[in-house]
């Protein structure tokens, strides 16, 4: 995944080789996000994505106002070739501000876990989902799984800028000075622009 | 700025109904091409708010399976009807919701044609005003014309200010992505136009619905009920009557209550269908919200920065730094008191009106380039009575637009690239205020109003 910046696009290939096995399963990607990313619903129905999301839906919170949790994103896709892309377009929050020179904080995303889900008659699949994962109504429960071993990859893992509480103090005066010198330039020229008013109303009653 | 008067300058401007041509295909075009463009290309051309109105639509024709309806009061009891606000982030009036709704079951872009056609109104609007308050009192226009041709060389003047609305890349482009601010746009230009009509039963309905569609131009009110006051008493003396008369009359009682009385039915209606969701939603959240992702105003820093923090244990100084009231104070200072004096002083609706937006714009806590059209909308309004050179002009839009620049590369490298470069965005953003106080200020001293002697009217122009 090429990370840069607060938007961008988790790309996940599968590789389905033996697809011909599995004709009566379907095929599910699962990715647990961290607190930090943004899953839009409705942006990933405008891609056509089959999914179901568990997790905070609040768009808007910087991770300061949302609980440290992770959330679950499972995506059912359609094995129709031997080569399956998914992509997730992710947001990411602005992370807690930290003290320091130009500090960033690392988020790491988990790989995801690529699985067939079959009914019952497959009797020789025994794999399990991680054991922290919720339960998805997208998913049958008596369903056998076979998750995908060779899509285990390493960590995914990117930084990206926060705030500096430094500069807190900083920021505080000169915002409200700048703000109150723009007010009284401001008033200033309200304050001329109404003498001439004044006397252009009383000049032509006279 | 003084026009050139030879007859060869006016011949070279198209008519208004041909400009209106113009407009109309140019914005057909546009739609065409977003359709084309949002099915071929990840990075949509459409605006992310047009996605929020139609998904609020849909919610109300089709409520979401977790039965997710309107829960107001007097919700229908025998029908469903959805609850827009089930879409997140929708912050909007329940009307414009159900303006939208032909995107379900007629075309999806219907939305669209419907914005773009609010801009041709405004447009319309525009050169109605030029023609019929602004052009003919401007005698300094144009000093050698004669009066068999002063007619066309209004109409050649009114067609060129009007075409700087239609034909402004800022205001074709908002409408044509989605955006719904050509509507407000509409309806605060129909205030303005009765209100110099001196029809104040209009004025005041119409401004009652702006209020409810976006909670600022309850501004434009002040304003309105000033110039209603600064009647002149009469010479029959300074009775106690006529002085009562002055300060609590009974148009601009009438104003008051019409307006209020427009914007309060609309609001009970809402609240009687769509309940508390619909409060918060439209009015409530826009009291206390926090912006803290990168925005033109300065505040959206020290937001982040504070977002979680309590303020408690800080001296009552740096408590002071960080209340709301820092930027509030100014806001509504200027923008209800230039309203309340000028209005007073007969300065001009259109100058007061767009005095009293751009300090609104200028000092809120947040600020996206949409707010812009809050202001520049009257600015073809105000050029016949701003005596600048062409040269103050030029250097007046280098750093509107330069500021907005400025801000605007620097955030693309915080946000596209992750570069660290919050507090350079944050100095930017000072740069903004900085610029477009400057911008203001060079405009109000060009202003030459127009003062009328006949105080007896009830909206002086």
């Amino acid at each position: 995944m090429q990370v840069k910046g607060f938007h961008s696009t988790l790309s996940t290939s599968i590789p389905l080789h033996a697809r011909h096995e599995y004709a009566a399963c379907n095929l599910f990607v699962l990715h647990e996000l961290p607190a930090d990313i943004i899953i839009d619903s409705f942006e990933l129905n405008d891609h056509g994505l089959s999914f179901q999301f568990v997790g905070n839906t609040n768009l808007e919170l910087p991770m300061s106002g949302v609980a440290n949790e992770s959330g679950w994103l499972l995506v059912a896709v359609k094995p129709e070739a031997d080569l399956i892309v998914v992509d997730v377009p992710l947001h990411v929050r602005y992370g807690v501000p930290q003290e320091g020179h130009d500090p960033r904080h690392i988020i790491q995303l988990p790989p995801p876990t690529c699985f067939w889900a079959c009914p019952s008659s497959y009797k020789s699949l025994h794999s399990t989902l991680p054991s922290q994962s919720p339960t998805f109504h997208l998913l049958n429960s008596s369903a056998q799984l076979e998750i995908f071993q060779h899509t285990t990859s390493s960590l995914l893992s990117f930084d990206i800028p926060v705030g500096n509480i430094n500069h807190i103090l900083y920021i505080e005066l000169c915002t409200v000075t700048v703000t109150l010198l723009a007010f009284v330039y401001v008033v200033q020229h309200c304050w001329t622009i109404s003498k001439t008013l004044y006397y252009d109303v009383h000049l032509k009653m006279q | 700025m003084q026009p050139n008067t030879s007859a060869a300058w006016q011949d070279r401007v198209p008519g208004f109904v041909t400009l209106l041509v113009i407009s109309v295909v140019l914005r057909v075009v546009l739609i065409l091409y977003s359709e084309w463009h949002d099915a071929h290309s990840i990075v949509k051309y459409t605006d992310i708010d047009y996605r929020v109105f139609s998904d609020a639509a849909r919610f109300i024709l089709y409520p979401k399976p977790q039965g997710d309806i309107a829960k107001g009061p007097l919700a229908p009891l025998f029908f469903t009807v959805g609850n827009p606000y089930a879409r997140e982030t929708y912050r909007y009036t329940p009307l414009l919701a159900i303006l939208l709704l032909p995107n379900e079951w007629l075309h999806p872009s219907f939305g669209k044609y419907l914005f773009a056609a609010c801009d041709l109104i405004n447009g319309a609007l525009i050169y109605r005003i030029l023609m019929s308050h602004i052009l003919p009192h401007t005698k300094s226009l144009a000093p050698d014309v004669s009066a068999k041709d002063s007619k066309r060389f209004m109409r050649a003047h009114a067609s060129l200010l009007a075409a700087t609305h239609l034909l402004n890349p800022l205001v074709f482009t908002i409408s044509t992505r989605g955006s719904s601010e050509a509507i407000l746009c509409t309806f605060v230009l129909l205030t303005l136009f009765y209100a110099l009509e001196r029809r104040q039963n209009a004025a005041a309905v119409v401004l009652g619905l702006s209020a409810h569609w976006k909670i600022y131009p309850i501004i434009y009110g002040v304003s309105c009920v000033s110039a209603i006051t600064s009647q002149r008493i009469d010479g029959k003396g300074w009775k106690f009557s006529h002085l009562l008369r002055r300060l609590v009359g009974r148009e601009a009682i009438c104003f008051v209550l019409l307006s209020a009385g427009t914007f309060i039915i609309l609001g009970a209606i809402c609240y009687a269908v769509w309940g508390y969701p619909f409060l918060y939603e439209a009015y409530l959240y826009h009291t206390d919200r926090r912006d803290h992702r990168h925005n033109f105003s300065p505040y959206f820093y020290l937001i982040y920065l504070t977002y979680s923090g309590t303020s408690a244990n800080l001296s009552t100084w740096r408590q002071l730094l960080r209340s709301p009231f820092t930027s509030l104070i100014p806001q509504l200072t200027l923008s209800l008191g230039t309203g309340l004096v000028f209005g007073q002083l007969s300065a001009g609706l259109p100058f007061v009106w767009f005095v009293q937006t751009f300090t609104f714009v200028l000092f809120n806590r947040v600020c996206t380039s949409q707010y812009f059209i809050w202001y520049t909308l009257f600015i073809p309004l105000l050029v016949p009575r701003i005596n600048l050179s062409w040269k103050k002009w030029v250097m007046c839009g280098a750093v509107w637009m330069g500021t907005q620049a400025l801000w605007l590369a620097e955030a693309y490298k915080l946000e596209f690239l992750g570069d660290d470069v919050f507090f350079g965005l944050w100095v930017r953003s000072l740069v903004y205020v900085v610029g477009h106080a400057w911008v203001l200020g060079v405009i109000m001293r060009g202003y030459i109003p127009h003062v009328s002697c006949n105080q007896h009217s009830s909206i002086p122009e």
